[in-house]
């Protein structure tokens, strides 16, 4: 039970801190050969692998979501510290881009701790949401918005 | 733990029998009044809070997607049995009605209170939802363009 609890406390920490546009405690938190997977067929969806390339991912998506606003709505976690764990982050999120497209959206990260790092993390969403937004910066000028992502970025 | 067993095992079971196409036997353990909440804009994308309409959308979806076989990755639980969230991750695999293949991968919450389903909330990968009922739709099924279905759908009992 404390171990579930502390995990859900780092995890909600996390993501407060992503909250003020820093990957830092995130990237801290997951393994050198982490796979992180994001879901859909724009500039952000693809695999991920490795500390480096999810750091130059996130860097993408705070060009593209600056100012976003993550809300946990519930933190469960499943395991124990001597084998895996997972732990799921449910949230909804919210940011205005910078051409005053309103991007919302709800989704959650799945998380595969082994150890006390992630060796993977899996983002379900609303893909639609995430391509009308990315399709909408292409639209005002953002190139980079409109760059497929591929193995890396 | 023997409940934690016992929730796993109830999980398991309700996607064996998501795969069999039984959705009278996910209906049985679904509340009256639950919230169900499937993500994306197309025929299957709707929020639902009546029974009889989540019938029918069980009857559409199986329409779309006949032999969709659900492989688990895995299951997450909290609470006791006043109220019990459930994670399932899942990949899913089918043949469509026009001979395309889907897959997809996603999430299940599923909110079970007393024995029974209050709430299932949905994500995975809209995108791919929503241009496979596209081309479903364009060889010729049209209710995978249709306007998703609504509580209004749902029969009035006499």
């Amino acid at each position: 039970m404390l171990y579930s609890w502390l995990v859900a406390k780092k995890t909600r920490g996390m993501f407060e801190q992503l909250n003020e546009a820093d990957a830092g405690l995130f990237i801290a938190a997951v393994r050198d050969d982490v796979v992180f997977t994001y879901p859909g067929k724009h500039a952000l969806g693809g695999t991920m692998r490795g500390k480096a390339a999810l750091g130059e991912w996130f860097q993408r998506f705070f060009r593209f979501f600056p100012g976003i606003k993550w809300t946990i709505n519930d933190i469960v976690v499943e395991g124990a510290p001597w084998g895996t764990t997972v732990v799921s982050a449910e949230w909804s999120v919210r940011c205005v881009l910078e051409n005053g497209h309103v991007f919302e959206n709800e989704g959650l990260h799945m998380i595969e701790l082994k150890g006390a790092k992630a060796s993977a993390v899996r983002v379900y969403l609303d893909t639609q949401r995430s391509a009308a937004a990315l399709q909408s910066l292409a639209d005002s000028g953002v190139a980079e918005a409109r760059v497929p992502q591929g193995a890396g970025v | 733990m023997l409940y934690r067993r016992f929730v796993h095992g109830k999980a398991r079971w309700i996607f064996e029998r998501f795969s069999a196409g039984d959705y009278e036997a996910l209906l049985k353990n679904e509340a009256p009044d639950l919230l169900f909440e499937y993500p994306g804009r197309h025929a299957l994308g709707t929020t639902l809070t009546d029974i009889n309409s989540v019938r029918l959308w069980y009857e559409r979806f199986f329409r779309f997607f006949p032999d969709i076989e659900f492989t688990l990755k895995n299951i997450l639980m909290k609470g006791g049995p006043r109220k019990t969230t459930v994670v399932v991750e899942w990949e899913a695999k089918a043949t469509m009605p026009d001979g395309q293949p889907y897959d997809n991968q996603g999430i299940h919450i599923l909110i079970i209170k007393m024995g029974k389903a209050a709430g299932i909330r949905v994500y995975l990968d809209t995108q791919k939802k929503a241009a496979k009922l596209q081309s479903l739709a364009e060889n010729g099924v049209a209710e995978a363009s249709a306007a998703p279905i609504t509580d209004a759908d749902a029969p009035v009992a006499a």
